[in-house]
């Protein structure tokens, strides 16, 4: 039986019964690894001393009964979160060759557990991206297509378990990152509520949008996964405690009115199918008004920029990394960064710069975060009509390599459904949920489910009715 | 938006950026900036107000020192460092 393809509860019994090695389990990984990754670049290196250490210490803790649902469990990390003395780059030159001096709270709580890191899944560049073309090592192929793209930013995360590379992985989603890849890939993703998951030792984006999540196959591995990491964390001031209602779902809301238009007809019937199985499953649908969903893109490309130009002012080639000398430090400044960042990173910088600039910051920034509370309000009240949202996760499947690089904005617009979740802190999780043909391949489409805050229980319920294994 | 201005935002962001980067970005950013000019529909001036009195709240703890083992780990990942420091330029000229 293929090791690959089975949950981690399943692979955590066999593990418990001897009738599987941790060595045995990893090593099936391994080998989809060694056959792929030249290919499909899913990860940028493989560290195979680092993982042979962890294999013997999840192994002891099995045979010392110690053992937990993740140990021995492969888990692929991207290349923004940091462990302990392993590489890690953002996937940007700036980084190159840089080493982590310490672990990231979720990898302290997945070391805990014995858990098999897999790291430096591509990613696009400080997770500046929707597709991972923007990572500075190359783009991760899709499992489906390989002349398109695996999503982003968290693109090789996704890929990671689609093409079983691991059993589940974590991405970070500050916009759309896990879900849009995990949609485009065909697996499960999570964007948590932002604060349930620590974001200490995650390389910062915008941090009053970015929050770490799970990647996995099932709904379940997904939640096995998500309970793994959360949690409050005295580094992260903005984690806060999780409380669930433990209602029932019966009322699912659709907000046909932000569907009108800008939606890839096939994805569309695909999200109406989805929809009729809900209504099966016994779920009563409304159609719900939420207007501020219409601005939440330009809502989010203001904010998000104005905060990755502060926190990108930390690569100087003074800290960390590398550095391209000039004639002073100012010069040396300019050159670190114009020649280390990429082109979408520049961009972001410099509309950041903007928006906060003198006598734009009132018009932009401020207005931006009116709009941002406007649409917290907005959920809040639909929120006490229904228990749940439904959206598409993407407006069209995975799109080809190369074809929207050069227009920003048409990438940036790719995100629309994705976004509002983000700039409202809310959860939402990405199911596999049909797929469409393109050129006689059935591409992956994901349906999003979105809950409101601390409530991502009933996204776990709702989802492991819906998905069909 | 023109070259120079672009060149300006560049300045300002401390990022060396040639002559083409800055045409393709001054395209560029007139049309997303025309996109995200949404927001001025949709908020008025007097409405613009950053509240959020009843969601956030200050988040306290002791400050407590604990040790790093072997800081000498995060020295060696600056590009440039001697004697377990980091090394910059000089800032100042007399």
């Amino acid at each position: 039986m293929d090791h690959t393809k089975q949950t981690i509860e399943s692979l955590n019994t066999k593990l418990i019964s001897k009738e599987l090695s941790v060595q045995d389990i990893v090593d099936a990984f391994l080998s989809s690894i060694s056959q792929n990754n030249k290919e499909a670049n899913v990860f940028l290196k493989i560290h195979e001393d680092f993982i042979a250490d962890q294999i013997k210490h999840a192994q002891a803790m099995i045979d010392d009964g110690k053992a937990t649902l993740l140990t021995g469990i492969p888990i692929a990390i991207k290349d923004n979160i940091l462990i302990k003395g392993q590489e890690v780059s953002a996937a940007s030159k700036i980084l190159e060759g840089y080493h982590a001096t310490y672990d990231a709270t979720v990898i302290t709580k997945l070391k805990e557990e014995g858990a098999v890191l897999i790291p430096r899944a591509n990613m696009d560049e400080f997770a500046m991206g929707a597709s991972t073309e923007f990572s500075a090592f190359g783009v991760t192929k899709n499992p489906h297509d390989s002349d398109r793209v695996a999503g982003g930013s968290s693109g090789g995360s996704a890929a990671a378990v689609a093409y079983d590379m691991s059993v589940a992985s974590l991405g970070s989603d500050t916009g759309g990152s896990i879900r849009q890849p995990a949609a485009f890939c065909g697996v499960v993703g999570l964007k948590p509520t932002y604060g349930s998951v620590s974001r200490n030792g995650l390389i910062a984006m915008a941090s009053s949008f970015d929050v770490i999540g799970p990647i996995a196959k099932t709904v379940r591995d997904t939640q096995i996964l998500f309970d793994a990491i959360k949690g409050i964390d005295p580094l992260d001031q903005t984690t806060c405690e999780q409380e669930y209602s433990k209602k029932e779902v019966k009322k699912i809301g659709v907000p046909y009115h932000f569907l009108k238009s800008g939606i890839d007809p096939d994805v569309l019937e695909v999200f109406n199918s989805n929809i009729k199985r809900l209504e099966n499953l016994g779920y009563e649908i409304v159609d719900i008004e939420l207007p501020s969903f219409e601005y939440a893109l330009s809502i989010y490309y203001i904010l998000v920029p104005a905060e990755v130009s502060s926190n990108m002012s930390r690569f100087d080639g003074v800290k960390f990394g590398k550095k391209v000398l000039g004639a002073d430090l100012t010069e040396d400044y300019f050159k670190t960064r114009g020649e280390l960042l990429g082109t979408e990173v520049k961009r972001r910088i410099m509309l950041g710069t903007y928006v906060l600039s003198a006598g734009y910051s009132d018009e932009f920034y401020r207005k931006a975060w009116t709009a941002r509370s406007t649409m917290k309000k907005e959920l809040k009240e639909v929120f006490e009509k229904v228990d749940i949202i439904a959206m598409p996760v993407t407006p069209t499947p995975a799109f080809k390599i190369g074809e929207m690089t050069s227009d920003p904005l048409a990438m940036y617009l790719a995100d629309i459904f994705t976004v509002s979740a983000n700039v409202a802190g809310i959860p939402a999780i990405s199911i596999p949920s049909g797929t469409v043909k393109r050129n006689e391949k059935d591409l992956p489409i994901g349906l999003q489910l979105l809950a409101p805050w601390h409530e991502e229980e009933l996204l776990f319920n709702v989802g492991q009715k819906f998905e069909i294994l | 938006m023109n070259n120079e201005d672009i060149k300006h935002l560049a300045t300002l962001s401390r990022l060396a950026i040639t002559d083409e980067e800055a045409t393709q970005f001054s395209k560029e950013f007139d049309e997303i900036v025309g996109y995200v000019n949404k927001i001025k529909e949709v908020v008025s001036d007097s409405d613009s107000q950053i509240i959020e009195s009843n969601e956030v709240k200050n988040v306290l703890r002791e400050d407590i020192v604990s040790s790093y083992e072997n800081p000498e780990t995060i020295i060696n990942e600056a590009p440039d460092h001697q004697n377990n420091f980091v090394k910059v330029k000089k800032i100042l000229n007399q």
